[in-house]
């Protein structure tokens, strides 16, 4: 085996590649060569560092992480350090904050100081599409684990233990989830991950899929040996290409090694894993329309009960679980329940990835323990507000999340704290506005998500958001009379109260919140025809 | 129409027990107007046993699927709340100026079509677009006519 | 079973398990409100009309809703209310509802639901986008204004009718019911069952005759069964002023389960052939009107003359009038010169002792031999394609086009019918539907089968009239009787009636055959006349008379009669 001087760590993820990953590599592929440095720097792939600019290099030994904006300053790059060992100072990660943060520390350790990497641990790290990289960072410890030493009893204990609790949305508890899977008696049973991802702002599924697929994959494995399944399907949306081709690398390297398909590490467990893609639908991110989906039909939601973990995919018991959920097991496995429930606060446990973007300096995905306030998360992780402007609202968990305004953004972000303010966590995204951005036309265009996304099977969403959307059209162009308002919020309040899924109540929380909190800009909008981003147009 | 390609695709789907989803995914990339044509559904319905009824139903659900004949080029933008807030507005608006194009249209050439699309989880890049597989991150209007022409053929 | 306690409405109830709330209200006399719920379709949660109050404060719709141990609901609590009228007003606003302009007003069940809850005006603005109206089809209309979307028609047509016609397309607020690939109905897959037309809650899907004609209320509904052919669908009919105003398929007929086909639902609403009124006699090449007691006169006169008096009966008459036909002849003419209109193999008859046509719906193979069920047996056609979409395999056996063979497995020529015994062999449960005309070298090749088997008689009595000694014509006569219901004699039978000097029609229109009678008696249609079929399985139901007779007009069964009368 090869010795290696330094290792240069190269983000490829979907972003990275946009920005010209590629010309990078291949830029530094030439210079190593030019300068004859080609049996002592290895260059490797990894997933993105959830850094919003150019293209990361992250070198080791150090942990240095530079940017890369142009491939003219690699020869410079590669001559400075690789060559002579004086790192780049120019080229090195830096935060476009209003007061420039002075780097002591590498900087490695500056933005992961805050950050608990659990779900991450190897997002940018390792190259995803090779499965040694994964086996070399303790991957499928876990699942040898279990097949080895435990019962399917004591998989499910362990993880209620835990405390894990489902990360696509609603938090219901993993444990419980799988052992409802595991007690019920018709067979076959099916494993789903749901990397559907739709939730506007939300990409930290696809961070782990682009960075670390074998986690998702080995997590599976785990669930279906523990509630018995032989079949797991991963859902993941049609517009995901590069999440899909890592996927079918990783599954298929994972097969030719065996860690996939009969008699998995020698024992008489057989599973199977395989990629479905989805073709553009939010509501598929529901998860009995995913199995409706995943059937070959329209992906309209099913009526619940019955619930997927005892009638789901095919009317067979099903256990569906988000990609970060699943990323979570092989450390809870490795580590043990007890180390896991040391992370976070009380009722939620572990560490959640947030998707910070919006008006902030800092965007990117971040992975912190639960109980982070939105202060710490906006102002020291995203470094402030863009353009040193006052905040006006947080949307909380994507689209169909909750708005929080800046009077609750020292409420810790977990699931108990957040429920008191009458908020969910949902996905885990942060929108941040800042106080220039206009509310209605805000809801306009989530009004507009979902009517686009509305599946139009119950009235109330089909139906209620067209005459939701007429009535803000009319507010805009002060064509209304203020106790209309009144009845957008029961039309608001009936939505959410009778729609059949997720979607059309989200939307409806949408009026109802807006109305709650920025009534008055309702109001102006309507008396004097002010709109505080001036662009609700009206003369 | 490419009878023969679609024959082949739909004997595999037998074989393989592919997804019907992904089936009509890869017909669609085979059409040249990145579209499932009536013919061509009625073809997987015969072959499949599935009801012509159902397939359709299922077609028209998703927002990736298209059963009218599009432009060689598709255009998408990013229509969702996060990128709305940036560029959405003036990209639509430049995209329908320099090609006489709104959402849902095709060009009278038949090079161009013009769609929205949900969020692409890239949203910290916003905003965001789509020219057929090709992402554009952070555009604006001034770029648009550059990335615009490098599609448009000589 | 462990028995299930709940409160509705602050009233205890006991119930068993396996319900649903609706289901549990609607048999303690609660009315709860729906839409897109319809008893014989599974409920699918849409329009959420039916919500009821739980005691958490949630709104759960009752016709999902399963009833579980210790659950409360409200069933008219303000908060329903006021949802409920949200949501018509929604439903009011998506199209067009302005009733007094629709077909369906009156027997509307949005309608309906808009009088209950006191929706007297549009609560937001009226869509004003006209979608087209589809007036393609001979029988049905299509109005998408009116539309709810509530997707009953999608699951009759598709879940009960096996047809798969309906289906939804787009998605959201651009959804729109469409058949096939949006075609017109009439270019479409429709079978013309008229399923959809049957359960659609408002005017959207409308039997085109059957509109503009008054509240179903206001109309006599008589329960009966189909004479179309041999299967014996129920049928509810709708009639005003003697009129036929519509047929619904009856839900509760263990036949067809509310299920009919063009034939059945259609065919005697579009009646044009023309009746005979009076009883007309030839004579020297004049035809005369004369009185039924002198009609009956010269015809038994006629008979007993004879020397060898025949008698030819039509398989749709009711088994009374068959039985009386048979003692015409046995007593009162002494004759055994009888038969029936139409002739089958009585070993295909013979084979078939057991078979039923819910088999069709649990059999994991079908075979169609000979046969082509779907314009002449058409709910048999859906039984066969709901089976395959259940999953099991059809085989065709034909020479010739057969419309189910979209579904087929494999179809076999008929000289490879022999195939299917090696085909079958691994198969659990079999259903041979056959034609009961097949030759005897078919039926070498059946037995060999282990299957349940189905002949398709032709009409609706026709196993009535085998099961009487009826089967095929007579060899000679020189007077003949003929009881023709609404049989206008083919070529054959003409053909066979070279040698009859005087030939007695009894019939229900002008047709070829009375044109060569010598004398015409009128009778009664099976929508006037009351007894019994016996269908292709052998269960034999009841048919009572839609409407009168016209005046002066008698069943087969009493004109029968009158001739034993006359003869003494
Ligand atoms: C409209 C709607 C969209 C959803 N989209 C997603 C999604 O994209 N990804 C996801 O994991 N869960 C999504 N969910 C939540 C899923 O229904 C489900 O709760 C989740 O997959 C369960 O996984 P967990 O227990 O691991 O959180 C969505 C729910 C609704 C109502
Ligand atoms: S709430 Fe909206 S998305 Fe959900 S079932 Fe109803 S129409 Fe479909
Ligand atoms: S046509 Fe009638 S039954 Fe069908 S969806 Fe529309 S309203 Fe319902
Ligand atoms: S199948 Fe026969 S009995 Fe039934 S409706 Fe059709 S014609 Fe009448
Ligand atoms: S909102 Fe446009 S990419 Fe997410
Ligand atoms: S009747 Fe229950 S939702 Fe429509």
């Amino acid at each position: 085996m090869k010795i290696y001087r330094l290792h240069v760590l190269l983000s490829t993820d979907s972003r990275s590649i946009l920005r010209g990953a590629l010309e990078v590599e291949t830029k530094l592929k030439e210079e190593i060569i030019k300068k004859g440095l080609e049996n002592e720097v290895q260059i490797l792939r990894t997933g993105g560092w959830g850094i919003e600019e150019g293209v990361q290099l992250t070198v080791y030994p150090g942990g240095l992480i530079y940017v890369i904006n142009n491939v003219e300053d690699i020869p410079y790059l590669v001559e400075e350090h690789f060559l002579k060992g004086r790192p780049v100072k120019k080229l090195m990660y830096e935060i476009d904050a209003p007061a420039k943060v002075e780097m002591t520390a590498p900087i490695e350790e500056e933005i992961m100081k805050k950050q608990t990497r659990i779900i991450l641990r190897n997002v940018g790290l390792i190259n995803p599409e090779d499965i040694k990289e994964y086996i070399a960072h303790d991957g499928y410890q876990a699942l040898a684990q279990v097949l080895s030493t435990m019962t399917p009893e004591q998989v499910i204990s362990e993880i209620k233990a835990s405390e894990l609790s489902g990360r696509g949305g609603a938090g219901f508890p993993t444990g419980f989830k799988w052992e409802l899977t595991a007690k019920a008696p018709a067979k076959p049973k099916y494993i789903i991950c749901n990397a559907d991802e739709g939730e506007p702002g939300t990409f930290k599924d696809r961070v782990i899929m682009e960075g670390d697929p074998h986690s998702i994959i080995e997590s599976m494995a785990i669930a279906a040996y523990a509630v018995g399944a032989n079949k797991g399907f991963i859902y993941v949306r049609g517009e995901y290409d590069l999440s899909i081709d890592r996927l079918n690398i990783a599954i298929k390297q994972s097969k030719e090694i065996g860690l996939l398909g009969n008699n998995i590490l020698g024992t008489n467990f057989d599973f199977d894993v395989e990629v479905r893609i989805g073709a553009g639908s939010y509501v598929c991110g529901e998860e009995t329309a995913l199995m409706e989906s995943l059937e070959g039909k329209r992906g309209e939601p099913r009526s619940k009960p019955p619930y997927p973990s005892t009638e789901g995919l095919w009317a067979k018991p099903t256990v569906i679980n988000n990609v970060e959920t699943l990323a979570n097991i092989p450390l809870i496995i490795l580590k043990g329940a007890e180390w896991y429930k040391g992370l976070g606060v009380e009722g939620s446990r572990g560490t959640k990835v947030f998707t910070l973007f919006g008006d902030v300096n800092a965007k990117g995905v971040i992975e912190v323990p639960f109980g982070f306030t939105l202060k710490e998360l906006i102002y020291e992780i995203g470094y402030g507000i863009k353009g040193g402007k006052n905040l006006k609202l947080v949307q909380l968990g994507g689209s169909s999340g909750s708005f929080i305004t800046p009077e609750h953004l020292d409420v810790p972000i977990d699931w108990n704290s957040v429920r008191k303010i009458g908020a969910g966590q949902g996905s885990g995204a942060i929108l941040v506005l800042d106080e220039t951005r206009c509310v209605i036309d805000f809801l306009k265009n989530l009004l507009a998500f979902f009517n686009h996304e509305s599946c139009g099977k119950c009235v109330p969403c089909r139906v209620g958001l067209p005459k939701a959307l007429d009535l803000l059209n009319r507010v805009t162009s002060g064509n209304v009379e203020i106790d209309e308002l009144g009845f957008m919020e029961e039309l608001a309040n009936v939505m959410k109260n009778t729609s059949f899924c997720g979607l059309g109540q989200a939307a409806a929380n949408q009026i109802l919140e807006s109305l709650k909190y920025f009534k008055s800009e309702f109001i102006n909008h309507i008396e004097t025809g002010y709109c505080p981003a001036n662009k609700c147009g009206r003369l | 129409m490419k009878n023969e390609e679609v024959g082949q695709l739909i004997k595999e789907y037998k074989e393989t027990g592919e997804p019907l989803l992904t089936l009509l995914h890869k017909i669609q990339n085979l059409i040249p107007h990145n579209h499932l044509p009536a013919e061509v559904l009625k073809k997987v319905s015969r072959e499949l046993k599935i009801p012509v009824s159902s397939l359709y139903s299922t077609a028209s659900f998703y927002s990736m699927f298209s059963l009218k004949p599009r432009g060689k080029h598709i255009i998408r933008v990013c229509s969702s709340p996060p990128c709305k807030l940036e560029e959405y507005d003036s990209l639509i608006e430049a995209i329908g100026e320099k090609l006489n194009l709104s959402i849902g249209e095709t060009t009278c050439d038949g090079q161009f079509t013009l769609e929205e699309q949900s969020c692409l989880g890239l949203c910290s890049l916003a905003s965001v677009m789509m020219v057929d597989n090709d992402i554009y991150k952070n555009v604006t209007v001034t770029q648009l006519p550059e990335i615009l022409d490098t599609y448009v053929e000589e | 079973m462990e028995k299930l306690f709940l409160k509705i409405n602050g009233n205890e109830i006991e119930v068993e398990p396996g319900l649903t709330v609706l289901q549990v209200a609607k048999s303690f006399g609660i009315d709860i409100p729906t839409l897109c719920h319809h008893d014989q379709l599974s409920p699918i949660g849409a329009c959420r009309l039916c919500v009821v109050e739980t005691k958490q404060g949630t709104l759960q719709p009752a016709c999902t809703l399963p009833a579980t141990q210790g659950l409360e609901v409200e069933t008219e609590s303000p908060r329903v209310v006021e949802a409920r009228k949200f949501i018509l007003n929604l439903l009011f606003a998506e199209r067009n509802h302005y009733c007094m302009f629709c077909e369906a007003s009156g027997d509307c069940e949005l309608q309906n639901m808009g009088y209950r809850y006191g929706i007297d005006h549009f609560a937001f603005s009226p869509y004003q986008t006209k979608f087209p109206t589809d007036f393609s089809h001979k029988y049905i209309l299509l109005e998408h204004n009116r539309c709810i979307l509530c997707r009953r028609c999608i699951r009759a047509c598709s879940d009960l009718a096996g047809h798969y016609v309906l289906g939804m397309v787009n998605r959201g607020a651009h959804t729109m019911l469409s058949p096939d690939m949006e075609s017109p109905l009439k270019a479409s897959s429709c079978v013309s069952c008229g399923a959809c037309a049957q359960v659609c809650p408002t005017g959207s899907l409308a039997d085109k005759i059957g509109a503009f004609r008054g509240k179903a209320d206001e109309m006599t509904k008589t329960k009966s069964v189909c004479a179309n052919c041999s299967v014996g669908c129920g049928i509810l009919a709708f009639t005003k002023a003697n009129h036929l105003i519509k047929i619904w398929g009856e839900w509760e007929s263990p036949v067809n389960h509310g299920i009919l086909c063009e034939l059945g639902r259609f065919s005697p609403l579009n009646e044009k052939r023309k009746r005979v009124l009076q009883p007309i006699i030839r004579q020297e090449g004049r035809r005369e009107v004369i009185s039924y007691q002198d009609a009956i006169k010269k015809a038994t006169q006629k008979l007993k003359e004879a020397k060898n008096p025949g008698g030819i009966i039509s398989p749709k008459t009711t088994n009374e009038a068959l039985e009386a036909f048979n003692i015409l002849f046995s007593t009162s003419l002494q004759s055994k010169n009888t038969g029936l209109m139409e002739s089958y193999n009585e070993k295909a008859v013979k084979l078939s002792a057991d078979g039923c046509l819910e088999d069709i719906l649990i059999a994991n193979a079908v075979v169609l031999y000979k046969v082509d069920p779907s314009t002449s047996h058409g709910v048999v056609a859906s039984w066969v394609k709901k089976a395959v979409t259940k999953g099991a395999y059809l085989y065709i056996v034909t020479d010739e086009e057969n419309s189910l063979s979209f579904y087929a497995t494999e179809t076999f020529k008929t000289s490879e019918a022999d195939k299917l015994v090696n085909t079958l062999e691994n198969s659990k449960k079999v259903v041979v539907i056959l034609n009961p005309q097949v030759e005897s070298a078919d039926l070498e090749i059946l037995k060999k089968v282990k299957a349940v088997f189905l002949p398709l008689y032709k009409s609706a009595n026709s196993l009535g009239a085998i099961k009487k000694g009826l089967n095929g014509f007579f060899e000679k006569s020189d007077v003949a009787l003929i009881v023709a219901s609404d049989f206008s004699g083919d070529g054959n039978l003409l053909a066979s009636l070279q040698d009859v000097s005087y030939l007695i029609v009894i019939s229900n229109f002008v047709s070829p055959l009375t044109e060569r009678a010598n004398l015409i008696i009128p009778s009664a249609t099976w929508l006037e006349t009351s007894g019994t079929f016996t269908n292709l399985e052998g269960k034999t139901q009841d048919v009572s008379s839609i409407m009168e007779a016209p005046e002066g007009v008698k069943t087969d069964k009493a004109i029968i009669e009158d001739f034993m009368k006359a003869l003494g």
